[in-house]
């Protein structure tokens, strides 16, 4: 063993991260899911796994993969070379796995461990990616799912070390969850385990609209919360503003409206935006100021509650026109950014219109944007995409977990950092 | 040996000398990519010879090879098509198609020579190598020894093992 080699290495791991190994964020002992598995046996089926997933990387659905057609697979890497990389190097190269393989190293040593935590490997790794988000399926419970599209699968993303299990996901931003229970708010890391209750603030609402933000630098997170209380409702949406920096909250500003609005915003080049009936709200989060967007001219709107969502800095509603209580039509309007006019993307083929029917009836969906893809849940478990980039419709592989998908789901994007703080 | 970049372009040649004293005549343009030997050609100049005392010959010539092809991606010719983005990733492909120990050295030439988008390749293909790997088989690669105990490494399982679910 070249065990000097792997000291120094540990200690440039220590060094990195500034703590030592005893400093990681705890290890609850009270995992929901406890199994029991000996080693073997997991290690096969995690092999059977990474079997699977290079047949889709034949089928060239991972887009990041497309470097990777090495016919040298079974060339071994030699120890005697592999064992004196250097650190930094090391970091170089582990930040170019999936999340989830990389998580799985982390029993490798108590260095990997460690290194999953490390800061500068979250940032290159962010550097090559355009977006590591996954889509999570926010439950009433205890459990999230989440579908990770580079992986093209699903995973249980549990939340029982939470003090609560009553609290629903309600923002994301920058690897963090924003959990609210009523008048309570919790901000937690899944990954890390690590949670915070936020100080009480000052109004409490009904249905308020809730939104988070984080700085990509300073790492300051902000979440804004905006609503009207049962007297002044319809009158005056009153807005107050969480920052992780002051540790306070702070009520910006009142705005006039008139109907209810969407209550998750969404982030989209410095404004938070929520769609409602008559208008979409934009909340500048420089200026701290509220002020409205006309939203597309839609048919039928009042079957559903407008919603906005985004895909890579593009703004997005979806129009459901209905004959007789059955959709006959659902087309996508994207918003023009040079000249701010609404304009129609695409319309959902009428065969995939005809399966929606079949599944939902007479129910309507609910639907969500982040990076390149659109969600549209039609019902538990049942959920269409349609890729900007690649200008298609498709059903994502049925999700294998029950638990985490709520009756009346939402979706959120969630982008797996382990070193986000809380 | 010459490595061709721009044949239409009358530009200063670069000479280098790998580890094992080979000597490499390149443009200047092939020798930018890296960002090592733009810093020291700046300082001083292309009349003399720039010795490269840890990288042998096989891998620079291997590490030039990709500097000029890139290079060459950068002009426009009027006579031929653009190389598109397509060709580039293919090519980029065929590139780390070799052995692990070659991508070893090129690897670390590659982070000497500061050459990033070589770095990012090789890291990407090295990584696409050791993602189907499990944990005994990265200890025995990396020559890390298992610091855990039985007890510490089933609890590690039981938390991530949901990302594999």
């Amino acid at each position: 063993m070249n065990s000097g080699g792997l000291s120094s290495w540990k200690d440039a791991v220590d060094r990195a991260l500034g703590c030592s190994s005893r400093d990681l964020p705890g290890h609850p002992k009270d995992c929901n899911n406890i199994r029991t598995d000996s080693t073997t046996v997991e290690r096969n089926t995690n092999n059977a796994k990474m079997e699977r997933r290079r047949s889709k990387k034949q089928l060239s659905i991972e887009i990041e993969q497309k470097q990777g057609g090495t016919t040298h697979p079974a060339a071994p890497m030699d120890p005697q070379i592999w064992g004196n990389l250097p650190f930094h190097l090391l970091e170089s190269i582990l930040a170019w796995l999936p999340v989830s393989s990389l998580l799985k190293l982390r029993c490798v040593c108590k260095s990997f461990n460690n290194i999953v935590y490390s800061p500068s490997l979250w940032e290159t790794s962010r550097r090559i990616r355009s977006s590591t988000a996954w889509y999570l399926f926010r439950g009433e419970g205890r459990e999230c799912v989440a579908f990770n599209p580079q992986a093209d699968s699903w995973c249980n993303l549990p939340l029982g070390f939470l003090p609560s299990s009553k609290g629903r996901v309600v923002a994301t931003a920058g690897g963090l969850l924003c959990m609210r229970q009523g008048e309570k708010m919790i901000i937690c890391n899944p990954l890390s385990k690590t949670w915070v209750e936020l100080p009480p603030k000052r109004n409490t609402w009904k249905f308020p609209i809730v939104g988070m933000v984080m700085d990509t630098k300073t790492k300051e997170y902000k979440v804004v919360v905006a609503g009207s209380n049962s007297a002044s409702w319809g009158k005056n949406l009153v807005t107050e503003v969480y920052s992780s920096l002051t540790r306070a909250w702070k009520v910006v500003e009142s705005h006039p409206v008139q109907h209810l609005y969407q209550t998750s915003a969404i982030h989209c080049n410095g404004y938070l935006y929520s769609a409602g009936f008559d208008a979409i709200l934009a909340y500048d989060l420089q200026q701290e100021k509220w002020r409205e967007l006309k939203g597309p001219a839609l048919q039928n709107t009042q079957l559903m509650l407008p919603q906005i969502c985004e895909c890579n800095g593009c703004l997005l509603m979806v129009e459901v026109v209905s004959e007789h209580f059955l959709m006959s039509r659902v087309s996508i309007w994207a918003l023009r950014q040079f000249d701010n006019q609404w304009f129609k993307l695409t319309s959902m083929p009428h065969k995939i219109l005809e399966e929606v029917i079949s599944i939902s009836g007479t129910r309507l969906f609910t639907y969500f944007g982040h990076g390149d893809l659109i969600c549209f849940t039609i019902a538990r478990r049942r959920v269409l995409v349609y890729s900007m980039s690649r200008r298609m419709w498709r059903w994502l592989p049925r999700c294998p977990f029950v638990q985490g998908f709520a009756r009346r789901f939402t979706t959120l994007a969630y982008e797996p950092r382990v070193e986000a703080m809380i | 040996m010459h490595f061709q970049g721009s044949p239409n372009m009358a530009e200063k040649r670069v000479k280098l000398i790998s580890s094992d004293n080979d000597e490499f005549e390149v443009d200047e343009a092939v020798a930018f990519e890296s960002e090592t030997l733009r810093n020291m050609i700046q300082d001083t100049g292309t009349n003399v010879p720039i010795s490269i005392p840890n990288v042998s010959s096989d891998i620079l010539a291997k590490v030039l090879e990709y500097c000029s092809y890139h290079a060459e991606t950068m002009e426009t010719h009027d006579d031929k098509p653009p190389i598109t983005d397509a060709q580039i990733r293919e090519w980029d492909a065929d590139f780390v198609d070799v052995h692990p120990a070659t991508l070893y050295s090129l690897i670390l030439a590659a982070n000497y020579l500061n050459i990033k988008n070589l770095l990012d390749l090789i890291c990407q293909a090295v990584a696409n190598n050791i993602r189907g790997k499990t944990a005994v088989e990265i200890r025995k690669i990396l020559h890390i020894q298992d610091d855990f105990t039985y007890e510490e490494e089933m609890e590690i399982r039981r938390e991530t093992k949901w990302a594999f679910d």
